[in-house]
Order: C-alpha cells, then structure tokens, then sequence
C-alpha cells in the first residue's frame, strides 16, 4: 500500500532523516524500508539459506522492540494517534470514489477527478504545512490538523442526509475535501517531528518501524473491520457515511490523545535546540536541475510514472472496478486490505533478501511484476473462465482480481524500496537529501493526471450495470473492463521497458555526479 | 536570513508549487479530458439509487421547475417529460436505474425492490417512456429482470411493459431473467404470455440459457431447477402479451 499523504519512518544515522527534518514531502515509504531492518547486515547473510535468513530477520525484527521499553507515554500516545489516524484516512480512501458518486451525486469522470486533486494538494499543502508544524509546535499543529479533519469528516457524514440540492451538496463537498487535504497534510510531518522527539537517537529507528508497522495495521483493519463491516451493517449508501462518521471519531480519539502529550518531553534533552530549518524545495530545484546526475534522476522518474501510476488505482479505480464488475456489496475492503498485509510481512521477511541483489535488476523486474500483475485483468475474461476450476464470471473475476493484488504486491516490494535506492546511489554524496526530496516531484503531476484518466476510463469501460451487459455477452473487449486494464498495461509496460532502454544512459555514473561507493549495487 | 524569513520563504515555496499545479489541473481538465468526458451526474438517478421515494416526488414536483433558471422547458408537464426521459452516455433512463440493482445478498435486493416500488408510479405519471431502451436494447423491464427485483417487474408488466423487446444479442426479458436464475420474474412473464420458445442470436432459448447457468452456478442449483421446470411446464392459458406504449 502506498498510502498518499503518509511519510514514513527515517532513521537517525540514515541520510533520510535529513530530508524528514525538514518535514518535505515523501508520498513513497518504500524509501525508508532501506533502513528497516538496522540491526543486520545484509551483504553478512549472503551465504546462508534462504530459510535461516527469513527466520532470523523476523526475530531480528521483533527483538529490536525491546528497546522501546524505555519509550514514554508521549511515545505511545503518538502510536496510538496514528493507527486512529490510519483507520479514519484508509477506511474513508476504499470508498471515496464510490461515496462522491452514489452518495453525493458525482458522475465516474468527476469523481475520479477530485480524488486526483484532493490527493494532488495533500501534496502540494504538505510543503508548506512542514514549515507552520516546525514553528507552533507538536500539540497546536496536531489540534489544527484534526480539528480541521473532525469538522470535514462531519461534513461528508451528514451533509448527504440535510442537503436536498444535489449541486449545492456538491459544492459543500467540494470545499470540504480542499479543506481536508489541508488538514491531513498535517499529519505527515506533525508525526515524524513527534516520533523524533519522543525517541532517542538509540532506539529512534525501531520507534519510526513501529510507527509505519502500527500504520499499515490501522490500513488493514481500516479495510475488512471499518470498510465491509459498516457496509454489510448499514448498505451501501448508509453504510458510506458511517464509515465517514467512524473516522471522524477516530479523529476525535486522537484528537482527545493530545491532551495527554506533553510537548516538551524530549526523549533526548540535548535535541531541545532550536530547529533549524531545511532548504527550499524550489532553492534545492534550482540548485541542481543542471546537474547531469539530477537530469539522469528525472528521466529515472519519467520512465517510471506508467508503473507508479498503478499505485493510485487502489483507491481511484479499484473500488467501482470491484463492485462493477462483481456486486455492489462487494468486500471491497477486504481486497484492499491484502495488499498491506503482504507488505507488512514482506518488510519483515523478503525486503532484507531481496536487498541482496542488484539494485537495477531488482527495480526492472518489480517494474515488469507490476506492470504484469495488470495482464492478469487485461486478458479477455473469457480466457480466465477457461481456466480448470473457474466456472462463472464470478470466480473468474474473484480470481483475477486476487492475483492482481497478490502479484502487485509482491512487485511492489521489489521495485519500491530499490527505486529510492537508486535515487540515492546516483545523487552526489552531498546532496543525497535533495535529490530524495525532488523524487516525489513527478508524482505531483502524475496524482492528477491519473484522477482524470481514472474517471474516464471507468466510465467507458467500468461503469455501473456493466455487469448485467457482460452476462448477457452484449460487452465486446473493446468495451469492456478488461480493455480499461489494457490501456492501464500499456501505460505500465512502458516503464521497465523504457528503463531497459536508456539502462547504459541510467547506469552509468560521470565524474560531475560520483555514484554512491557500492556501485556493484547499481550495476 | 532570520528563521521567518525562511519559514515564508518554504511556505511560499509550497504556494507556487500549488498554483502550478492548479494550473496543470484547470489546463487538463479544459482543454484535455473536459472534451472527452461523457455524460453529466442526474439528480433523479442518484435518489433512485438512493432508494429515496420522497426525494424523487420532490425532483419532479412544480416547486423544482419553478426554480429552474436556465433552459427552462416552457411547461411543467414538459418538465416532468423530460426529467422522467434523461438518457445517460449510455440512453439509460431514470426508469431503467430504478429497474436496476447488484447485489449479491438478494435481501438487499429485495428490500431496494420494496422502497422502489412506490417511485415507478411517480415516473410513470411524469411522462416516463415504459419501453424506452439503452444503446444494447435493454428496456427497464430487462434491467428487473437480470436485477431480480421482482416487484418492480411486476409492475412494469402490469403498466403494460412490452414483453417481446429483444436486446441487440436477440435476449429477451425472459431469457435474462432465466439465465439470472429469477423464477419469480421467469413465473410472472410466463403467466402474462412471453414466448418461452424464442431463441437469440446464439439460437438458445430461456430453457437452454438456464441450463447453461446451472452447471456454471451450482450453488444456485435450486433456483436453476425451479426456473427450468417452470419452462418445461405446458404453457397454460395467459393473458396475451402486453402492447408496447410506443
């Protein structure tokens, strides 16, 4: 799960935690993954079996949370405010889509286009909001954060039911998801401050592993717990605004937590100094757009959009897909849920020896399992029906809609955490920080241009009664879900090949841009 | 430079990437997928959907056109006409939403069937086209049908729905509803005199079409069964089949 206005956890002797300092947008965890697991050494375990080092990596994993004894209630506090956090944001993403249409009215194409830019200034807010945060401390930026979220998240849970005008409904919700991107971008950095001033440099690593463990578990149950049990509770449209509702509350528990917090608590006292404040995202821009390794990143990054793109189908495009082209009731949430616990388990077991090979291999296979795990949905569903064991379009598109997910997942954790290795391997030395910080850039201007694409492809390929008219053999490919994916695949398949490409253009380091002393892992 | 200055500068750093990006989107959506976009929201449907009857009389009531500003139809009447008969992307009316539900709980189905019984009168009375069909040929009596929601196709073949209307693959409303496994809809147009014998474009009858889906669907087993010895029974005397409205 790639979730959208979540950073991750850093590590205090990682170079990462120069760019968490400065509170900079990093839509991809994957990045900190490569400081998942501190207490081993990778290039250690070569020799062993595949097996053993599952197994140790795993009692590393949970061995190290011993350290965390010490930790505060400040600590906890802020743990606990995140899995509120995670349950009210992921619950609310699995059915948004679905919400502003059924429930608010929005037609397929504008209500991908909002989720684009709502997610768009998430984004775009969080490079401000970093600075604000820094300036009126912990507990003021966590009360105008969730004060802002508990009203908005009020406002799509009632509205629906005084509202009678469908336009002005819309336009209420409109300004209430502005107003909440506001509001959620000051998460992300709000928590890594806290997380960092609650921790010591000593167990600060294992506490930012926590943390993004306790986030993808509140993804989890937010799916299965939050999304299909209020649905299957309430119905569809009722059960879309409790799950609106439960996140308010969830808001309001944290919100609740910040009384309890004691901002001045520092788990180290020598880290009270004044906080001193990063470059300018647009200063570190200008600085190094020039440079030959920036402009290798940036093609990197260009490359790639077609396969990142797949990571916003989840909430874009996944929900309607699934209730489409299977049922309304459908257990969206539970589908939505596979792909954390995969991850979850992945960080703990396969991350640490996947690590072991190949930097630019491992980025364009995970590219190229990625890209295929889309196949799986693109082939005409008559092929999957000829499958021994699936009989009926339900099983055929219960089957291709697992293994999209389990077989993404498992690129996922290949490419991701590879990816920002690479952009750390080909940054100079000196400014590893900033080229990190620029990475997420093209991801600015891909989050909307998928929103608009999403909604225009599900409502020519995926629109609702879709279902009936594939029953009764009136959907040709060309008009079906199956072609939808295959303009998706296309879009994917360009990044590993793209990449294969210009791979002597993306390997190769010059003296203007000294390559990161592992080459071997490069190359 | 002092730290404020700093913090404004991040800040404003963090506005023109936002105005950039507002522009990237207000270009995009102009003049890029505005153009390609099909089909605005309706609403009529969403309230459909909604299961909401009261909000539904209230859309179509004098109140909502006396507040209409813009390409105000010169009546009422001819308000409710063209409210009740607003085709989507795909020629799908409000009538045909009503007639349409997807679940895999046929509770929730039927209890949709209940709350959206009391709407079809109200449509019907604004001036809805009871046969009106979808760019596949689809008329809201075959929307019940694959739906199952038995009621509302019952009602529409009580208005006078026309039971003969074949889809662009040759299905009838009976065919859809057999090869769903619906018996209660395959029991009501038999009894009001569709014609079990008629084949679509793959030569196969309701029967047939039924029998397919019981080896495709086990678990409905039953319901399979039920529909395909209500095909087989002898065709008893029927009231003759409806007459289209058109």
């Amino acid at each position: 799960m790639t979730p959208v206005h979540q950073c991750k956890k850093g590590d205090a002797h990682n170079i990462f935690l120069i760019f968490l300092e400065r509170s900079l947008p990093f839509d991809n965890f994957f990045a900190q993954l490569i400081v998942l697991q501190p207490a081993l050494n990778m290039q250690e375990l070569g020799a062993e079996s595949l097996e053993s080092d599952m197994l140790t990596m795993v009692k590393n994993y949970f061995s190290e949370f011993k350290v965390l004894k010490t930790a505060s209630k400040e600590f906890w506090l802020v743990n606990a405010m995140v899995f509120f956090d995670g349950l009210a944001y992921f619950s609310m993403m699995n059915i948004l889509s679905i919400y502003l249409t059924k429930n608010c009215g929005f037609s397929d194409f504008d209500s991908g286009k909002w989720i684009g830019i709502y997610t768009l200034l998430i984004t775009a807010f969080i490079f401000g909001v970093g600075a604000i945060c820094d300036t009126v401390g912990i507990k003021r930026s966590f009360s105008v954060g969730l004060g802002i979220l508990i009203i908005t998240r009020s406002i799509f849970a009632v509205t629906p039911f005084f509202v009678k005008d469908q336009g002005l409904l819309q336009i209420i919700v409109i300004s209430s998801m502005i107003a909440m991107s506001f509001g959620t971008a000051f998460m992300t950095p709000i928590f890594n401050t806290a997380m960092r001033r609650f921790t010591t440099k000593e167990n600060r690593s294992t506490g930012f592993n926590v943390y993004y463990l306790i986030m993808n578990i509140g993804a989890i149950f937010s799916g299965f717990l939050v999304t299909d049990g209020l649905r299957t509770l309430f119905g569809e449209i009722n059960g879309n605004l409790a799950i609106m509702l439960v996140g308010m509350l969830m808001n309001l528990c944290a919100f609740m937590a910040i009384m309890f917090i004691n901002e001045n608590n520092y788990a180290d006292p020598s880290e009270k100094v004044e906080v001193k404040i990063g470059k300018r995202p647009l200063a570190i821009f200008l600085e190094v757009w020039k440079e030959s390794a920036f402009q290798k990143l940036v093609v990197f990054l260009v490359l790639t959009i077609g396969v990142r793109l797949v990571f916003t189908h989840q909430f874009l495009v996944m929900p309607k897909y699934y209730t489409r082209v299977m049922q309304g009731d459908f257990e969206l949430g539970f589908a939505n849920s596979i792909n954390p616990i995969i991850i979850v388990v992945g960080l703990i077991v396969l991350i640490p020896i996947i690590n072991k090979y190949n930097t630019f291999k491992m980025i364009v296979l995970g590219m190229a399992i990625s890209a295929f795990s889309l196949v799986i949905m693109a082939l005409p569903i008559e092929w999957t029906l000829a499958i021994p064991g699936i009989h009926n379009l339900d099983q055929a598109y219960t089957f291709i809609i697992f293994a999209q997910i389990i077989v993404f997942a498992l690129g996922e954790l290949i490419f991701s955490p590879r990816f920002s290795e690479y952009t750390a391997m080909i940054a100079p030395k000196d400014k590893v920080a900033s080229y990190m910080s620029l990475a997420s850039l093209p991801m600015f201007i891909a989050k909307p241009i998928n929103g608009f694409v999403s909604g225009l492809l599900i409502s020519l390929y995926s629109y609702d009664g879709i279902r009936a008219k594939i029953d009764t053999g009136n959907v040709a490919y060309n008009n079906s879900p199956e072609f939808m994916w295959f303009i998706y695949f296309l879009l994917a398949l360009m990044s590993p090949i793209g990449v294969v490409m210009m791979k002597k253009y993306l390997r190769s380091s010059d003296e203007a841009a000294p390559v990161a002393d592992d080459k071997s892992q490069v190359c | 430079m002092s730290m404020k200055q700093q913090y404004k500068l991040v800040v404003i750093d963090g506005l023109i990437l936002l105005v950039t990006c507002v522009t990237i989107v207000l270009f995009l959506n102009f003049f890029v997928f505005a153009p390609l976009k099909k089909g605005n929201s309706d609403s009529l449907v969403t309230m459909i959907q909604q299961d909401n009857a009261d909000r539904v009389k209230v859309i179509l009531a004098e109140e909502e056109f006396n507040k209409m500003k813009e390409n105000k139809p010169a009546s009422f009447e001819e308000y409710k006409k063209m409210r009740a008969n607003k085709q989507d992307e795909y020629n799908r009316t409000p009538l045909m939403w009503l007639a349409y539900a997807n679940n895999s709980d046929m509770k929730i189905t039927l209890e949709s069937d209940t709350k959206r019984l009391p709407m079809i009168d109200i449509i019907i009375a604004a001036g809805a086209d009871l046969n009106a069909t979808d760019k596949d040929g689809w008329t809201a009596l075959t929307w019940a049908s694959w739906s199952g929601l038995n009621a509302v196709a019952a009602k529409l073949i009580d208005l006078g729905a026309d039971l003969k209307v074949v889809d662009k693959k040759g299905n009838t409303a009976l065919m859809v509803a057999a090869q769903t496994g619906h018996g209660d809809i395959v029991k009501l147009l038999l009894t009001k005199g569709a014609d079990r014998t008629a084949q679509n474009a793959s030569g196969k009858t309701a029967k047939d079409l039924a029998e397919e889906f019981m080896q495709k669907f086990p678990k409905k087993n039953e319901a399979y069964k039920t529909v395909i010895t209500l095909l087989e029974a002898p065709a008893v005397a029927s009231a003759p089949a409806a007459v289209s409205s058109n």
